[in-house]
């Protein structure tokens, strides 16, 4: 058979048979194909050739005074303890209470969603994270009146719960976890959640955006679902975290067209160095960004609906939206509020407090 | 799996002779990872060490979810990543250039020597791919790492690995093609050449 250019179409096939990466039905059907096409042939044998002459590169054994170096330099480090997989579940003592404070608080968010704004309110205390704790979605006059603590923080240093990115990754030994959770924020150093019985679940950025995807929840309620590489929030249509170190403004990763169920890594800016700078002003609400489904910065790109609104003005891309902040200087800068750098990972009591600290700042 | 985690067990507990037992078993293949990445030699070394300081004092991070290779090389190409974004790219000094393109700046100076042709070239054509094609050839080709694997190591789809080994592949194989192709594959590379010109 006269060798042609569509082989170049079956190559990735080719390759995946090659490493013996396809299934038994796929490698009948190119065995098939290769018994006939002179030109699959060919390039089978050239991968192979390619893939003979990578794996007889010589890799150089460790340079023995980097391995002394090196052998030197772990001498006084400890080990960090493994931490524990599971978040910790508050007594059954807790769990009635929690229903019943649960319950007051849904039915007092519900009569509160109606009432007329009240103006007079503290905005401190309504921009606290109490105070949005009983939704996530638009900042109605309604949750910015609610200041009762019904819903707020788990009042019990028992009730909260931290995990740590690594923790989150789940082996296949263990069922995924999935929380529903009740409030979504973040600050300078991490993002912190509500579940829905009140407890609390703190995910440190390490200077690093990566630590959680974001996809769109299926049946409408925010969620956080322990997974490998990173933790998965699922978000409603409106769902948002609250920026807790500006108060009034918030991150809604996913714009309401978004739809896919597959978890992408979004930042409401390309790098780490741009999130640190970025500008948020009161009534601020930056939905989308950049996303990927990949960790690399190099692979975030703007995520198509995204925008940023301040107040009633809308900013369409992020060009616009630093126009405006060019000129006015008036912006607020993110920083610590849930002082989550400032305790070790696991230490939940330091933690508890701190965060109750902030909370009622 | 179980013996990777019985060895990070130990290297935790403070045994001194795990962890080097982990330096031998991948000492190698972090260093020629980082090399891939870094070409200033000081740096490379200085970032081996800080991968493997850093896999140390995590080693309590690994659960045993995967296999220990598929950890340490996903920590070490967080790393390298992070090295890459910290420092744009530097200019090598020229003794340093020479010295890496000398078989001598390798330790095993009679397996350089008798170093085929085909065999430098693929050396220099892996050394032209981006830094996404190159480690996953790496990953894949030099150390072995399943789909899979890979997938785990790079935090990236299975798909994605799969894409971007064969444009990696087909990569290597264009800057290759008059040694690789030899006698017969030329045929065909002449035969696709001459299909192309007719109407």
């Amino acid at each position: 058979m006269t060798p042609t250019r569509h082989s170049q179409s079956r190559q990735p096939m080719l390759k995946s048979f090659l490493d013996r990466e396809l299934p038994l039905w796929r490698q009948l059907a190119v065995r098939l194909h290769l018994a006939r096409c002179a030109s699959c042939r060919e390039d089978l044998r050239a991968m192979r050739q390619i893939g003979d002459e990578l794996r007889g590169q010589a890799i150089d054994p460790l340079d023995p005074k980097l391995k002394t170096r090196i052998l030197a330099s772990v001498q006084e480090i400890t080990p960090v303890p493994t931490p524990p997989m599971h978040i910790r579940r508050p007594v059954l003592i807790w769990v009635g209470g929690a229903a019943a404070l649960l319950l007051l608080a849904s039915v007092t968010a519900s009569r509160m969603r109606f009432a007329p704004m009240s103006l007079s309110g503290s905005s401190r205390a309504a921009d606290s994270p109490a105070a949005m704790s009983n939704s996530v979605s638009e900042p109605t006059p309604a949750s910015r009146s609610f200041t009762g603590s019904a819903a707020s923080e788990p009042q019990n240093r028992s009730q909260a719960a931290l995990i740590a990115p690594r923790d989150a990754v789940v082996g296949r030994s263990e069922a995924k976890q999935k929380v529903a959770l009740r409030r979504a924020g973040f600050d300078i150093d991490g993002y912190r959640f509500v579940t829905l019985s009140g407890q609390r679940i703190d995910i440190p950025f390490k200077a690093n955006l990566n630590s959680l995807r974001f996809a769109r929840a299926e049946d409408g309620r925010m969620t956080l679902t322990q997974a490998f590489p990173s933790p998965i929030l699922s978000l409603g249509p409106a769902d948002a975290l609250q920026n807790d170190a500006v108060p009034g403004s918030r991150w809604q990763p996913l714009p309401a067209s978004f739809s896919s169920l597959r978890p992408l890594y979004v930042r409401p800016v390309a790098d780490w160095t741009q999130f640190t700078a970025l500008r948020w002003y009161p009534n601020m609400t930056l939905v989308g960004g950049f996303a990927s489904p990949e960790s690399n910065d190099a692979s975030f790109v703007w995520l198509s609906g995204s925008y940023v609104r301040i107040g009633q003005t809308l900013y369409p891309d992020f060009a616009a939206y630093r126009a405006y902040a060019d000129v006015h200087p008036d912006a607020v800068y993110l920083r610590p509020i849930y002082q989550l750098s400032a305790a070790p990972i696991l230490d939940a009591a330091k933690r508890s407090g701190s965060a109750h600290g902030a909370s009622h700042r | 799996v179980r013996d990777d985690l019985r060895l990070a067990r130990r290297i935790q507990g403070g045994d001194p002779r795990a962890f080097e037992e982990f330096l031998d078993s991948y000492g190698a293949r972090v260093q020629y990872l980082v090399r891939r990445t870094v070409e200033n030699r000081t740096d490379a070394e200085d970032l081996t060490q800080e991968i493997f300081v850093h896999l140390y004092r995590n080693i309590g991070s690994y659960r045993g979810d995967a296999a220990l290779a598929t950890w340490v090389y996903r920590v070490a190409l967080n790393q390298c990543a992070k090295h890459a974004q910290k420092r744009p790219p530097q200019n090598v000094a020229l003794e340093e250039q020479n010295e890496q393109a000398s078989p001598d700046w390798r330790s095993n100076p009679e397996q350089a020597a008798v170093k085929s042709e085909l065999s430098e070239r693929v050396h220099d054509a892996l050394e032209q791919l981006s830094p996404l094609h190159k480690e996953v050839v790496v990953l894949h080709e030099l150390y072995g790492l399943t789909y899979q694997e890979c997938a785990q190591a790079l935090q990236v789809p299975i798909g994605t690995v799969k894409s971007r080994l064969f444009n990696a592949i087909r990569r290597l194989r264009d800057g290759l093609s008059e040694y690789v192709l030899g006698d017969a594959g030329g045929g065909v590379l002449r035969v696709e050449a001459a299909a192309e010109k007719t109407p």
